[in-house]
């Protein structure tokens, strides 16, 4: 398909472009802070939470359905912690989570950024950990690897 | 997915020059972020604040982090980055996944690109550079790149984002791409899809149906 665009498909559209702006993503969270930089720290900590409930789940056999089955909750809410790291879960969800994986709520929390922490030295192991794995239907060797740093990491103590 | 030449309008001297667009984001483009995109938007700031210019008023995109975002997806499988360089300097950054689902009917429920993120430097957006951006056609560009990874995904073009209030005029006008109104899930921003067709157009003409 792309051997059908040309150079003046470019020229085309950047004439037309000139009277407008394109940005895509996320609008500043403004209460929080001045600094240009410092807003999103918690993205890669939600990702890491999403990679967390997706591995846990398929380790344990189940389908999203089954998961919010067996928590309580709605699907919908199973599937945007996995598939959407901008979305922001329920507590009683992260509780419920927390209580069928043997997990620390807390901890789930704070990845979730539902609650701040001003030091939270397990979730720069847990995103290292969530980012080791890749999403495919079995879990290879490497993902269980993933998944047993993540569980260890986010568990008590 | 290799890195291909494209053609960018140089407004400074009206003149088309050429980029290339690379399907990765890399320590450079990061460091180009860190050492040339962020002082040129804190300055604008500062000149909004001098102003007066209230917080809500100054651009949408100058608290997104690209290093954090650049780190946390490399190596996940569903997410693909791109970046386009011109002059050793990088102009545009774009973040997309293949997790959601589009929202049309009758393709709702199907997977589609997600556009995550998009932003151009400073110098090339327009608000920031007071209406006359260095470099035009980066956001065209970028979404044809994620049209064409829709594609090879095999979600046959369905792409999907959610536009900056400022942005919202050119995914609806200039694109054709169909808003499906704001998203209380995403701080109320307007959602857009570009169903299969739409695509299709967009890519088979240089101006939207």
């Amino acid at each position: 398909m792309r051997e059908n665009i040309d150079m003046s498909w470019y020229r085309a559209r950047a004439m037309q472009e000139l009277a407008y702006d394109v940005e895509v993503g996320h609008a500043p969270q403004l209460e929080k802070s001045d600094s240009i930089k410092s807003v999103e720290l918690h993205d890669d900590y939600k990702i890491a939470l999403g990679r967390f409930v997706e591995l846990k789940r398929r380790s344990l056999k189940l389908t999203s359905i089954e998961l919010a089955d067996r928590t309580n909750v709605e699907v919908g809410e199973i599937l945007s912690i996995e598939s959407d790291y901008h979305h922001i879960p329920e507590a009683r969800t992260l509780y419920q989570l927390s209580i069928l994986f043997g997990v620390s709520h807390e901890k789930l929390m704070e990845l979730s950024g539902l609650v701040i922490s001003k030091d939270a030295p397990y979730a720069g192991d847990a995103v290292r950990y969530a980012a080791l794995s890749k999403s495919i239907e079995a879990l290879s060797e490497d993902e269980q690897t993933a998944l047993d740093g993540l569980v260890t990491v986010l568990s008590e103590g | 997915m290799t890195s291909h030449p494209i053609e960018l309008y140089h407004t400074p001297d009206a003149s088309f020059v050429t980029a290339e667009v690379v399907p990765q984001i890399t320590d450079k483009n990061i460091s180009d972020w860190n050492d040339d995109w962020l002082p040129a938007m804190q300055a604008h700031i500062d000149q909004l604040k001098n102003q007066g210019v209230e917080k809500p008023l100054w651009p949408q995109s100058s608290h997104w982090d690209w290093s954090t975002k650049a780190k946390a997806t490399s190596q996940l499988i569903a997410y693909q980055q791109f970046s386009v360089v011109y002059d050793n300097m990088t102009q545009a950054m774009m973040l997309v996944h293949s997790l959601a689902q589009s929202k049309i009917v009758p393709t709702n429920g199907q997977h589609l690109v997600y556009i995550d993120y998009l932003e151009v430097a400073p110098w090339n957006q327009k608000k920031v550079s007071n209406g006359a951006p260095t470099l035009s056609g980066l956001g065209s560009a970028l979404v044809l790149e994620a049209i064409l990874h829709s594609h090879d995904e095999g979600f046959k073009g369905r792409v999907g984002l959610h536009s900056l209030p400022q942005s919202n005029r050119f995914y609806e006008d200039a694109l054709g791409m169909t808003p499906l109104g704001p998203d209380s899930n995403k701080q109320n921003l307007i959602y857009f899809e570009f169903t299969e067709d739409q695509s299709s157009t967009f890519i088979d003409q240089g101006s939207p149906s």
